[in-house]
């Protein structure tokens, strides 16, 4: 990478917010939500990003490649992380590079030689999953609904995420590994999501990766 | 006689019998909002709700075309005699759980006039509407529109 790149993860309860610079120099921070407080993405992801150039020594002019995250994941997390990253590209004269969420985990994880299964929460009794073994197939799970969720894992795998942190207990109890709670494993590094984005084609907009099909039905199908 | 041609009183229990009347029952609410108002929205789906949006935004000076925030959250309009932020919490889980309120902050200014649906599904307290509008179905096109006063 030969400019200075800004990646950005806003997809789960955490904010991931990382520069890369164009000699390789690069540093990740943070924001891990206490237990039942709410995200802050939309607070703290330009006040790290701020603090992380200016620890750098350099600064938002440099700025020429933003790469982030989009999904699926936080509904408004993955909103507020396309917004911000949209305006930091406007004013850098680029379009903003997108990376899935769950291919930007499996990244994390590249090195092992086990299998690896990314789970992310979505909620409503849902997790969102891909694997490396068939990483084009990415869906939401309805973990609520079925007792053996789990069985089409790839025997052996490692899971990460935090719907795996979620559901340690029963994965492990399932013959699956999964590192402890702190692990740097389960988290979406925005250096990843550098890293991943490069594969973004060039004249398509970021936007929203919904895995879920939407509730809401329009009125023209709905027969009222 | 248009509601704004003499003191209103609330609240209002009206039917509508075409999308075109709740448009219009909703232009003429706009005259009763000021700045700061927030008005929440109730009916189920496909009840007229977005409908009854667009027309307070025409009657607030809205020209855009004004559309369901499903997959936005929220619209803005500020073209009108008053800003308009329209919100639909539909995608959302009860008290926004799990997602950050601060991406609404800006819709509550003092300056706006802030039109929720799916009002439950706000962070706990965030709200405290001085209208409430409840629409429900009478069968075919016919709505029964309810519009209270809270403050």
């Amino acid at each position: 990478m030969s400019v200075l790149s800004v990646g950005i993860d806003t997809s789960t309860a955490e904010t991931g917010v990382g520069v890369v610079l164009p000699d390789g120099r690069s540093l990740e921070r943070f924001d891990l939500p206490q237990p039942g407080s709410r995200p802050a993405h939309s607070s703290a992801t330009l006040r790290m990003l701020k603090k992380i150039l200016a620890d750098m020594g350099t600064g938002f002019d440099e700025i020429g490649r933003v790469a982030v995250t989009v999904g699926p994941g936080s509904f408004t997390g993955i909103r507020i992380g396309l917004a911000t990253a949209n305006g930091l590209a406007l004013a850098a004269g680029v379009k903003a590079q997108g990376a899935s969420s769950l291919l930007t985990l499996l990244r994390g994880a590249a090195d092992l030689s086990q299998p690896a299964v990314a789970l992310i929460d979505a909620r409503r009794g849902e997790l969102f999953v891909a694997t490396n073994t068939a990483p084009h197939d990415r869906f939401a799970l309805p973990v609520a609904e079925q007792a053996d969720w789990w069985r089409d894992f790839p025997a052996g795998a490692i899971c990460i995420g935090d719907g795996a942190v979620q559901n340690a207990e029963v994965l492990r109890e399932a013959g699956f590994t999964v590192p402890m709670a702190s692990d740097a494993l389960h988290r979406i590094s925005p250096i990843n999501v550098c890293l991943e984005a490069t594969g973004w084609p060039e004249d398509v907009d970021v936007a929203p990766e919904y895995l879920r099909s939407p509730d809401a039905i329009p009125t023209a199908e709905r027969g009222l | 006689m248009p509601l704004y041609a003499r003191a209103v009183e609330f609240p209002i229990d009206i039917q509508t019998r075409s999308a075109q009347e709740t448009e219009a029952l909703g232009s003429e609410l706009a005259q009763c909002f000021a700045g700061g108002n927030r008005v929440v929205l109730e009916g189920d789906l496909g009840s007229g709700k977005t409908v009854l949006v667009r027309g307070i935004c025409r009657g607030l000076g809205v020209t855009a075309e004004v559309t369901s925030p499903t997959f936005t959250l929220a619209q803005r309009y500020e073209n009108g005699r008053l800003p308009v932020s329209h919100l639909d919490l539909y995608r959302l889980e009860a008290g926004m759980a799990g997602e950050d309120p601060g991406v609404l902050e800006g819709e509550f200014s003092a300056e706006r006039v802030t039109l929720i649906e799916w009002p439950e599904r706000a962070p706990i307290g965030s709200l405290q509407p001085d209208y409430r509008v409840s629409i429900s179905h009478l069968g075919g096109d016919n709505r029964r529109v309810v519009v209270e006063c809270l403050s």
